[in-house]
């Protein structure tokens, strides 16, 4: 799992309006107080994602920063329930 | 009742925007941009789609250039107070409303130079005279897109195509046009777009905005700082936009309605409204052209215009023609010279004002017949 963290919500918004117009399944999630402490939302998307997440992005300056959840974080125990 | 003042805000709106804003406030009260739970992603998804809407229909590439206030007056005030210095001059048209002119003329007390543009009199611009206008320190160029008294459409092409020629920021006051006329934000050269959403838009009022170029925010200075649910940990105003002119909660649920109200005109088309518009403008002008003592004030062919007519009944005051129009036929237009006396200067109808009917989408051939047997009535009263 990857987190997709931006540097404002509104920018989040655009991000997860690029991925879902390719069709790339992420969700919204609150960004972990230990990665940033902006109060912001953050998107996530499966690993197996990424390359197609970086075309989707690309040409646009979001200011993105890619950061795999690790598996014994509170973040992805939370997500995968 | 007949409503007829669509220029100051149309009326009704679209079932679908009391839908959206009951929505929020009934079941969905979170704020945009602020809190991550379930309600807030949410809220925070369809005000950013309402940015993409407007980006899209206003012809910007990006959304994040569209920047929300509460009204026009405001986007404008935010550009001019947040871009002008002392010894900076600026043009502005002679059409121009109160939102515009006032700020500006409290500007002036700080050193701004100011220099307005004569138009012709049906209110459009004198192209071939605006060059001559241009000074070393000319910063900004301000024109209303489209008259609020005469309805009068700028060449807002031409226009911006000579802003850039002469490298000055070009402003644009889109509240009577934006979701009426075609506009094309980027290919024209047009550095601040204000627009209301109250208007041809059909949102609520207290929505609005501005959509700015890129080299403008960046030189822009905030009027208003404070929290944007981004960066929270920094002491100092983001630079990034929207947020750095978008400072505390926003009218979330006026925003969302206004969504809904982007959706109706999209349905609808624009230019399928603006064409309406335009024949009943015609129908009133054709039924009231023989009426004792009418006169016209601005372009008599409505492809120049946006659905408005100015008009005044001789011999009788406008104030006293709404008012025997609004008791006695319970039509309601509007007298005076709506916050824009130096349009009426331009179109000689100063400093008694007109009388202004202003059509929009739920408006009627059976209305305008109803409005011109009126002033027939009351012309041969007098």
């Amino acid at each position: 799992m990857i987190l997709l963290k931006f540097p404002s919500p509104n920018i989040s918004m655009l991000a997860y309006n690029l991925l879902s117009e390719n069709g790339i399944p992420c969700q919204v999630v609150p960004t972990p107080r230990e990665l940033d402490s902006s109060c912001g939302v953050s998107l996530v998307v499966e690993g197996k994602y990424i390359s197609r997440v970086r075309k989707a992005f690309d040409g646009s300056s979001l200011g993105v920063e890619e950061i795999e959840i690790s598996s014994d974080s509170a973040l992805r125990k939370i997500l995968e329930g | 009742m007949i409503y007829l003042d669509n220029a100051a805000t149309s009326f009704p709106k679209p079932e679908s925007v009391l839908v959206a804003l009951n929505n929020h406030l009934t079941s969905m009260g979170a704020s945009a941009g602020r809190g991550q739970y379930q309600w807030a992603v949410e809220v925070s998804k369809k005000v950013f789609d309402v940015r993409l809407k407007l980006a899209s229909l206003l012809g910007a590439d990006d959304p994040l250039r569209v920047i929300f206030t509460y009204n026009a007056t405001c986007a404008i005030n935010m550009v001019l107070k947040g871009l002008l210095n002392p010894n900076d001059h600026v043009l502005i048209s002679s059409m121009e409303h109160n939102a515009v002119v006032r700020p500006l003329r409290g500007l002036e007390r700080t050193g701004v130079e100011l220099d307005i543009i004569p138009y012709e009199k049906e209110g459009l611009i004198r192209l071939d005279l605006l060059p001559d206008y241009f000074k070393k320190n000319t910063r900004l160029l301000a024109v209303v897109g489209t008259s609020n008294v005469s309805g009068t459409i700028q060449p807002l092409k031409e226009i911006g195509a000579l802003a850039q020629k002469h490298g000055v920021f070009f402003l644009v006051d889109g509240a009577q046009m934006a979701g009426l006329c075609p506009v094309e934000i980027d290919n024209w050269g047009i550095d601040a777009f204000a627009f209301t959403g109250h208007k041809s838009l059909y949102g609520p009022q207290g929505t609005g905005g501005v959509i700015l170029s890129n080299k403008l925010a960046s030189i822009l200075r905030p009027l208003i700082e404070g929290g944007t649910g981004s960066v929270s940990e920094e002491e100092y105003q983001p630079a990034f936009l929207p947020d750095k002119f978008e400072s505390g909660t926003m009218n979330t649920s006026g925003f969302l309605a206004l969504g809904a109200g982007i959706d109706f005109l999209l349905e609808k088309g624009a230019s399928n409204i603006l064409e309406h518009e335009r024949k009943l403008r015609d129908l009133l002008i054709s039924r009231i052209s023989g009426v004792k003592g009418i006169k016209i004030y601005g372009p008599i062919d409505s492809k120049k215009t946006v659905g408005i007519l100015s008009f005044l009944i001789e011999d009788i005051d406008s104030s006293s023609v709404m008012l025997m129009l609004d008791r006695k036929w319970g039509i309601m237009v509007r007298a005076g010279l709506h916050c824009a006396p130096l349009a009426h200067k331009t179109l000689g109808s100063f400093p008694g004002g007109t009388i202004r009917c202003s059509f929009g989408a739920f408006n009627t051939v059976d209305e305008v017949e109803t409005l011109a047997c009126a002033l027939e009535d009351i012309s041969l009263e007098v």
